[in-house]
């Protein structure tokens, strides 16, 4: 399973993200590199406030001011018929303008944590889906209707032609997340990017989101990426793993070789935080020993030092590592890796 | 930044030492709240303007050459006086400020008298000039004013005369006390209103709160001028001066609490839930003890805001009131009362500078505006209005 | 829906009651009765009253009956006979004096408040979406000043220069030749023609007041996630805002009817006191002055009910606007 091997769909690049703030720049992502395959579920994991949802938002270039993308490029593959494949630099575009609007919602679309707060209060759901298709597909009210009622079904709503109608105060949590996913596969995009998205429904309610993300993955062939920090959940439908610690991707694998050799200290710190691989619900992030630092004074060299049980003194604390790619193809940012590169070859702990 | 983030840490938990951590909260509340109110620029000179408004209403005597009542029909409408402060005599300019006289001119068909400057008749004036006598502050009886003719009978008008040959700028001195004083008097009142109803709105609940509500709903729904109206018109006009004074800020105030029981409500409902009120009430403090130890004065900078951005709002009720003869009467000078000398529009558009006590009420109301913004804003900087 | 109007319709009826009581008391407030201020002045004219229609008047208005005896055939004169008392200082049924007046302040404040909300909307979106903009920095200002002007010394201050200026008078409602001519199309454009003086006089505080909520409410909206969900879907930024965040900030700008129309009204009153314009105001003042009371509490009454029915239409258009309320 080596990810080159697959149609690349997304390829970040050295992606910076900066908000220019009075007190300072908080560089939310500083260097990101990772790639999205069609067909393909990534599951981005990290700690809370690692830079996760601001690199989904990058994709899109939908970045809250005073954020705004200051260096790398997000090269996308757009298929343009007849088997041609078209690059566009995402990062490139101007946020305000045609050309990223018209891959918004229609190429690459998102479904977002709260679908409560995610939904507009005052406009129906099926408004809100009806929007976006008519906003992308000629088709008139009707036939839009039509179709949006047919995505609602697809999401598994019961009686889509009554809740057509409904606010999304009148739907059940786990309902509207279904609406919201429904609005984001309606114009049948080649990606989907969803950012948490069961964070805010109860457990069984989460199962069924996920399963329902699988199904219409394989169904529709489009590629996911998902957002999460939940392991158990990257376990269950990941085929590409990236780690995130303080903007940067630490390690990029397959999910086999995140979770059975994970290369880079934190992903084993972080799998180490696991009881066992089926106790879900503890899996959590947040046991690693340390605290995160603080984003306006980012450590010297390897953002991870400080926490770090493998650091060498000297080293670690002053340079900072780079993207190193290992022989069985994933993607790792530590210098332990380093030497490894340039006196050994690297042994597949598995 | 971190040093405010320090000082914010101390959490307040249910033990023994609440009191102490209580009182440090407080006072760091102050000081947090101080050093945000700083930053606000145009609140600092707002602050400022506040403050000289007051002084002058404190220092009314002092600052006015001339009592109210002192009139000189000779100088009906007078134009203001340019004050001149060199003297060109047979020896060359010497250092004199002074004031010219006029040469009163009748326009034998429109019958309007024109003042025209008459440059030979030199009026001088000085500081610190003796005139009439009064008590400063209530305490000391003194005749020195700041500004004066140094004859007392010469006519000075730095801001021209009324139609009686009033001094203006005198009146206007004296009518920033009356009107200033209804502004602090009135929101006592209402505060007083305010902080009981309010405060048994949010500390009790259920009926009571629900009565109170009701009734602040109905107020708010009712067109306040002519209710006001009604109310002072029923003033009798047999009353004294003070007692109409104290009847109209009664009237003020029997209407504008309503804001003020509302912020207070909202205060004492979310403190109610807080940390340390629970704590103390854990460690069995009595009621009252609770509400004058930390509910109090943790909320005491958000209710100086409040009364602060009530205070224009009195003042502009007042003025209206007097100027549609309905609120202060003469003797009295107020602001309002003055501009009743402008409703004449032939009057203003002989004497325009019978409009400059709308000035002070502009400038008084708009410096309030931005002081208890900006007092509000540093009290709690995550409520916008 | 029907529900949430019926509900709202039951709250305004003691609303009602609560103003027509405070009606009254004013009514009441001056010393001595309705009756003797007539005997006194038809005697004042060397006039005498016939003892007869004197006895049948005591009787129509209860006086020298207990005072909620003579409430109740003031309120029952009100709604059974639309007889609201007599004006001793016009010697007119009251009912005769105050509906075109009436009619006339309730155009006036309708005007401005549409007047009022076509300004402070786009300035109020504008100065949000524009956050910390020079524009905002500006339209704050003027706000501030807005509210810190009273309405009188704003009128006083557009009469001088219409006066000193323009060298014409800038007060009323109709040219002269239109005064006491019936109502006509060419009336109608002569009034619109006047209006707009009173109306920028009356909406100013009102203004500037609105803009503010707006641009807060707008603000808060503006950070919402469904603002993001839009955005994300494709739509240009004109549309993200327009549709979405302004759509739901419009909830609270329209339900601040309930305070803006009582406001309105107030100013109303007093502008057209200055500009001495044919509305409530300044006959309000006039029976005031001379204590012509039921003139007077009748006025009172109608200017609160018109808030009231006013306030109750806020509270119906935020209904439909909002489904939350609409559906709950
Ligand atoms: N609007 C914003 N203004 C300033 N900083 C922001 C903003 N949004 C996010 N950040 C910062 O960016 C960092 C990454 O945020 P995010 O991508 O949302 O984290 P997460 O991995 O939990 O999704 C955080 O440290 C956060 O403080
Ligand atoms: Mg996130």
């Amino acid at each position: 399973m080596n990810p080159s091997s697959q149609e690349l769909l997304i390829d970040i690049r050295g992606l910076k993200t900066h908000f220019p703030l009075d007190e300072g720049v908080v560089k939310a992502v500083d260097g990101v590199d990772l790639s999205i395959h069609r067909n393909r579920t990534l599951c981005v994991v990290g700690e809370s406030g690692c830079g996760k949802s601001i690199t989904a938002r990058s994709i899109l270039q939908i970045v809250d001011k005073p954020g705004r993308i200051v260096e790398g490029s997000i090269l996308y593959y757009r298929q343009s018929g007849m088997g041609n494949v078209e690059v566009i630099d995402l990062a490139a575009l101007d946020p305000y303008g045609a050309a990223i609007r018209d891959i918004r919602g229609k190429e690459i679309s998102m479904v977002f944590q709260e679908p409560m707060t995610s939904l507009s209060p005052v406009h129906t759901i099926g408004r809100q889906i009806t929007e976006a298709i008519r906003l992308h597909m000629p088709l008139s009210k009707r036939e839009a209707k039509a179709h949006a009622i047919e995505m609602l079904r697809h999401v598994g709503i019961p009686q889509p032609e009554l809740r057509f109608d409904d606010y999304p105060f009148q739907l059940s949590g786990g309902m509207r997340q279904r609406a919201m996913i429904a609005m984001a596969l309606s114009c049948n995009p080649s990606l989907v990017i969803a950012d948490e998205p069961t964070t805010a429904v109860d457990v069984t309610t989460q199962a069924q989101i996920l399963e329902l993300l699988a199904r219409l993955q394989a169904e529709h062939g489009m590629a996911v990426m998902l957002i999460t920090h939940d392991l158990g959940v990257v376990a269950e439908t990941a085929d590409d793993v990236a780690v995130m610690y303080l903007g940067q991707v630490v390690e990029f694998g397959t999910v086999e070789q995140i979770f059975f050799s994970p290369k880079h200290p934190y992903t084993r710190a972080l799998l180490k935080s696991i009881p066992t691989m089926s106790r879900r619900a503890q899996g959590r992030l947040d046991s690693i020993r340390g605290m995160v630092p603080d984003p306006f004074n980012r450590p010297q060299g390897c953002p991870f030092h400080t926490r770090c049980e493998e650091k060498i003194a000297g080293v670690c604390d002053r340079i900072a590592p780079p993207r190193i790619t290992l022989e069985d193809g994933r993607d790792v940012r530590c210098l332990l890796y380093a030497q490894d590169i340039e006196m050994t070859p690297v042994q597949d702990a598995a | 930044m971190t040093s405010e983030a320090q000082i914010m840490t101390p959490e307040v938990r249910p033990d023994p030492a609440v009191e102490e951590e209580a009182r440090i909260y407080v006072a760091s509340q102050w000081k947090l709240t101080w050093w945000r109110f700083r930053k606000h620029k145009v609140a600092m000179v707002s602050g400022a303007i506040v403050i000289f408004v007051y002084l002058v209403a404190l220092f009314a005597e002092f600052l006015a050459p001339f009592p109210t009542d002192m009139y000189n029909s000779r100088y009906t409408f007078a134009p203001p006086q340019r004050v001149h402060l060199f003297l060109s005599t047979e020896e060359g300019l010497k250092f004199q400020p002074h004031v010219n006289g006029f040469d009163v001119e009748i326009d034998p068909v429109a019958l309007r008298r024109t003042f025209v400057v008459d440059p030979d008749v030199v009026y001088p004036i000085g500081f610190f000039v003796e005139g009439f006598s009064y008590r400063l502050l209530g305490l000391f009886e003194t005749n020195i004013h700041l500004i004066g003719p140094i004859n007392p009978a010469d006519p000075m008008y730095l801001l021209g005369a009324d139609r009686l040959g009033r001094d203006v700028f005198s009146r206007l001195v004296f009518g920033t006390r009356i009107s200033m004083s209804i502004g602090l008097v009135g929101v006592f009142l209402s505060f007083i209103l305010g902080i009981l109803l309010g405060g048994v709105s949010g500390l009790y609940g259920g009926m009571a709160d629900n009565l109170i509500q009701r009734l602040i709903e109905f107020i708010r729904s009712v067109p306040t001028i002519p209710l006001w109206l009604g109310l002072a018109a029923a003033l009798p006009m047999t009353w004294s001066p003070l007692a109409v004074y104290f009847g109209i800020t009664v009237i003020l105030s029997l209407i504008g609490w309503t804001d003020l029981a509302r912020v207070v409500r909202g205060r004492f409902l979310t403190l109610r839930t807080e940390d340390f009120v629970m704590a103390a009430r854990l460690d069995g403090a009595s009621q009252q003890r609770i509400i004058w130890k930390y509910m109090v004065p943790s909320f005491t900078s958000h209710i100086i805001a409040s009364l602060t951005l009530a205070i224009p709002g009195m003042i502009l009720a007042e003025t209206a009131l007097s100027f549609l003869g309905l609120g202060l009467r003469p003797p009295i000078v107020s602001w309002g009362v003055l501009l009743q000398e402008a409703q004449n529009i032939r009057a203003v558009a002989t004497a325009p500078w019978l409009l400059t006590p709308g000035i002070a009420v502009v400038v008084t109301v708009l410096a309030l505006n931005f002081l208890g913004d900006g007092l509000r804003d540093a009290a709690d900087p995550y409520s916008r209005g | 829906m029907l529900g949430f109007i019926a509900r709202r319709i039951l709250y305004a009826i003691p609303t009602f009651f609560a103003v027509s009581i405070v009606a009254f008391i004013i009514i009441q407030l001056p010393p001595g009765d309705y009756l003797t201020t007539l005997v006194a002045s038809m005697a004042s004219q060397g006039e005498t009253v016939d003892p007869a229609a004197l006895e049948a008047l005591r009787n129509r208005y209860g006086l020298g009956e207990p005072i909620w005896v003579q409430y109740f055939k003031w309120m029952s004169n009100i709604f059974l006979r639309g007889d609201f008392g007599q004006s001793f200082e016009w010697n007119q049924p009251v009912a005769s004096l105050i509906w075109n007046r009436l009619f006339l302040s309730f155009m006036l404040s309708l005007s401005t408040l549409l007047f009022v909300w076509a300004v402070a909307l786009p300035v109020g979106i504008y100065s949000a979406v524009r956050q910390y903009s020079l524009g905002d920095y500006a339209f704050t200002f003027l706000g501030f000043i807005g509210l810190a002007i009273p309405n009188f010394l704003l009128a006083l201050l557009l009469m001088y220069i219409g006066f000193r200026f323009f060298g014409q008078s800038v007060g009323g409602l109709f040219s002269p030749e239109y005064q006491e001519a019936p109502w006509s199309w060419a009336k109608f454009v002569d009034m619109l023609s006047h209006l707009w003086i009173p109306i920028v006089i009356i909406g100013t505080a009102g203004t500037a007041s609105l803009i503010r909520i707006m641009r807060a409410n707008l603000l808060d909206e503006l950070r919402k996630p469904y603002v993001v969900t839009a955005r994300a879907k494709g739509l240009p930024e004109h549309q993200v805002i327009l549709r979405y965040p302004v759509r739901v900030a419009l909830n609270p700008f329209v339900s601040t009817i309930g305070w803006v129309l009582p406001a309105l009204i107030s100013g109303e009153a007093i502008t057209a006191i200055v500009l001495s314009l044919p509305t409530t105001g300044p006959l309000l003042l006039r029976a005031l002055m001379s204590q012509d009371m039921y003139l007077a509490g009748s006025f009172i009454l109608m200017l609160s009910t018109l808030t009231i029915i006013g306030t109750l239409l806020s509270d119906v258009l935020l209904a439909l606007l909002d489904p939350r309320i609409r559906l709950e």
